[in-house]
């Protein structure tokens, strides 16, 4: 596991999901990588902590309220260039691909293995590797 | 031998609720896999230097995976799969996958392939199909608990299709079964096999590729699974 305390990683990450043992999860897991988090209960909430200046967002699709893609869709119109990862509920498959469609870089479906969204985030995103 | 397909008892409503809820048990369920599977890595990652609790840890992963992939196998019969079916060489994907297939199939059955070795492509998916085969697998070392022989026969059928005959030496299954393999849970109550959705699964996904399977099976005389897919000559190698 790409380790950021020891590569320097630095950076701002927005977690947007209405599940709030999975923004604790995500939280512990990547400020254990050196990088700050903020949580986002809705959709509404995270366009609202776009002025925090987050490098990335992980962004649920299924959420109540404005969905994951719709709220994708509204980050776009103001951050063009910022990278949105979806996660994706079992199911949501669909509405993922729509996601990358709108923009997303990626999508990830639960369950996932926590190394698994760490090569996505943070060897890719964060470290500026090329995606596939 | 009987040839069975899937018995259709529900109506299209009780199907439609049906799928409803696997999806929305598999939706709700895979959260909190993802809430103990993710909490267990993490807990991994802090404390690697404690192995007692490295062992409970790995033992709660593996349950998680389980988990995991009861979830998926709920999401795909709950219609909200999608599959992404291309030009696949279906004797090139089984001889790839024999050591795996011999793998699960277990030490007391052997594995052979039949049915000539040019390319032979179907539109198909690939992964979907990797599924189907490895679960199969799964179903023959159940089939075969003595030991046997597990042949997969590659060949074209009518109309342009391609054809996979999946064939155990098992001791088959009486009418009443073979007229309910492919219902979800079912082998699982009378055999107990695996999870019991594996083939429920296979046709599902085979049916979102287009293609189909049924089975051809008896008492003391094995179960053949016969599954077809639409041919994709011309449309060049995967």
């Amino acid at each position: 596991m790409v380790d950021g305390t020891k590569t320097g990683l630095a950076g701002l990450l927005l977690v947007v999901d209405d599940d709030t043992q999975i923004q604790l999860l995500l939280k512990l897991f990547f400020e254990s990588k050196g990088l700050r988090v903020i949580l986002a209960g809705s959709g509404e909430e995270g366009l609202q902590l776009l002025g925090r200046k987050p490098v990335l967002v992980l962004l649920d699709v299924n959420m109540p309220g404005i969905n994951g893609v719709e709220t994708l869709k509204k980050i776009k119109t103001t951050h063009k260039s910022l990278p949105v990862v979806m996660i994706s509920g079992g199911g949501d498959e669909v509405l993922a691909r729509a996601a990358l469609k709108a923009g997303a870089y990626d999508y990830i479906s639960k369950p996932f293995d926590l190394e698994y969204l760490e090569t996505v985030v943070l060897t890719k995103v964060l470290l500026g590797i090329e995606k596939d | 031998m009987p040839r069975a397909s899937t018995r259709k008892t529900a109506a299209p409503a009780d199907d439609e609720r049906m799928t409803e809820f696997a999806w929305g048990v598999a939706h709700q369920f895979g959260n909190l896999v993802q809430v103990i599977l993710g909490f267990a890595q993490l807990i991994r990652t802090q404390r690697p230097n404690d192995p007692e609790l490295m062992d409970e840890i790995a033992e709660i992963i593996t349950a998680s995976g389980r988990a995991k992939g009861l979830v998926e196998q709920l999401l795909i019969l709950s219609h909200r799969h999608a599959v992404s079916p291309a030009a696949v060489d279906v004797r090139q994907l089984v001889q790839r996958l024999k050591g795996a297939l011999a793998d699960l199939a277990g030490s007391e059955v052997t594995v052979e392939l039949a049915g000539g070795d040019g390319p032979l492509m179907a539109a198909a998916d690939a992964a979907g199909m990797e599924r189907i085969l490895l679960q199969m697998a799964s179903c023959a070392r159940c089939a075969m608990p003595k030991g046997g022989t597990l042949t997969i026969e590659t060949a074209p059928a009518d109309g342009g299709r391609v054809r996979l005959t999946v064939r155990d030496t098992g001791e088959g299954f009486d009418a009443e079964a073979a007229g309910r393999l492919f219902e979800p849970f079912y082998l699982k109550k009378r055999f107990g096999y695996g999870d019991g959705l594996d083939l429920a699964v296979a046709k599902e996904l085979m049916a979102l590729q287009e293609g189909t399977i049924d089975a051809e099976t008896a008492p003391g005389r094995g179960t053949a699974y016969h599954l077809t897919l639409p041919g994709a000559s011309g449309r060049g190698r995967q």
